[in-house]
């Protein structure tokens, strides 16, 4: 018989935690002992992302300092990016430094955190630069996403491929499989759907979740149940900027007024897509009436 | 016999707002068959939930000119919170409305004028407003602020006017919560016990886990304290109050506390554990600095 396989993975729950978008929970639990310095890194790194996907910036860039190892000045760059507009330049001008570093360049984390930048600033040829060799599941699962975004659903399945080949169960296939069936849509919905539907069984709630069984809800018509799911979501978290997106549209499906929903979400993320969509359709209306005027 | 009054369809929206569930109130606030002073009401509390989610932009973009008076109180409170700026310039505008015998006597606006001038640490001018009552908030406020000055004997008369009028009210559960925590001794386990209630008729929030945690510490109970304060910051990852209990609960369990410290000082520089740790830290250096 074989050896055995390697040693307990004791980051497992804290990455699903993560993965799931229960981000406070992954940072509670994150006291983890007897952990190998690579280990200790990378539950660092979970954790200070954890705190920037809850907005808390500044904490990750004040506990980072300059001796920190190589992932996590690359997690501090990815907070220093979001905290502030002003940052965005010099930030990436840092990041391309790294990267065409040849000691550094090729680390794992500095990619993802790469690919992360580049797919904010949607220069999504530049992201697949750095990901596009993937190497840790992270990385194929942005390559899902990366794809998907540029409406290249077949590149986004040879990706999925990619990962079901090497772990068909890990948390990170299933959310990219749910990703693409929604993308894909048609009967797939009813699958991206079973699969949010096994998460919320097997896991606690969070608004990723939730926001994943309202989107399918959507696509499949149950406005109703959307609702219900996306009211449970801002529970969790009032200011979530997809909840509040899904609640605009899902709140002119059922004939109810989006505007509070819309206004929340242009106060607390100016920058969201859904903003800049009905900012951009405000104006051509605008000059529509001008031409007829 | 004498007629009942009618089914109170605010209820649940009050109980929410009270227990700190402000999403829920918002979310379950569409209610039908509603009397226009009803209508007042609920908005006004609909509008109070989004200034405790910080949504104070929102809550001054929505309230216009023709808004009621009410609603002008609550849109005056979420001016004042919004930035230091607007402080001096919304305590001016509350005095000249609180000197306008038209408006000066509505119980919402003594409710926000007591709670702006809390806020101030102003606690006589908050008094001078709050202190002939007539409503359950605002007794509810005159304990707090009583509980504010240290006169827990001030506090413990509100109380018991509170419980003439209503008993099982859920403010007079609170209050009573709250003067037994600053009473202590005996007093902690009869808190204890109004928190565990509200825990298991209502859904948890991070104000019936705080209350719980207080209790929790004050009795020596630390590790069942930071347990509850972490299940309260899943619930809210940047609640002042959560972060500042753990603040102090780490400290007693031998963790570490600087993260929560941290994270109190980033997003709540003026709340008063972070002034008071701060006096400490000064005081600290200018005793170093006379050795030295």
């Amino acid at each position: 018989m074989s050896a055995m396989g390697a040693g307990p993975d004791h980051l497992f729950n804290l990455r699903n935690n993560f993965y799931l978008g229960a981000y406070q929970t992954a940072i509670n639990n994150s006291e983890i002992a007897n952990l190998s310095p690579e280990n200790a890194v990378e539950r660092d790194c979970l954790v200070f992302r954890s705190y920037i996907a809850l907005g808390s910036y500044q904490l990750v860039i004040s506990e980072i300092d300059e001796s920190a190892a190589t992932p996590l000045q690359a997690v501090k760059l990815l907070a220093m990016y979001l905290s502030t507009p002003q940052n965005k330049e010099s930030t990436i001008s840092s990041l391309k430094e790294w990267l065409a570093d040849s000691t550094i360049g090729n680390n794992d984390t500095l990619r993802l955190i790469a690919g992360i930048i580049f797919m904010h600033e949607e220069d999504y040829n530049e992201t697949l630069k750095h990901t596009h060799a993937g190497g840790t599941m992270d990385l194929y699962a942005l390559n899902v996403q990366i794809f998907i975004k540029m409406h290249r659903a077949e590149y986004a399945e040879k990706q999925l491929r990619v990962m079901q080949q090497i772990d068909e169960d890990h948390t990170l296939t299933q959310l990219a499989s749910a990703w693409l069936n929604l993308a894909v849509g048609g009967s797939k919905i009813q699958e991206a759907y079973l699969i949010f539907e096994d998460f919320s069984e097997k896991y606690p709630m969070t608004c990723l979740i939730l926001n994943g069984k309202a989107v399918c809800c959507m696509q499949m018509g149950n406005f109703d149940e959307a609702e219900t799911l996306l009211l449970e979501a801002l529970n969790k978290d009032a200011k979530d900027p997809e909840t509040l997106a899904n609640l605009v549209v899902c709140s002119l499906h059922v004939g109810k007024s989006s505007s509070r929903h819309l206004s929340q979400l242009k106060l607390s993320h100016p920058e969201h897509i859904l903003v800049k969509r009905v900012s951009s359709a405000e104006d051509n209306f605008e000059r529509a009436v001008q031409l007829v005027a």
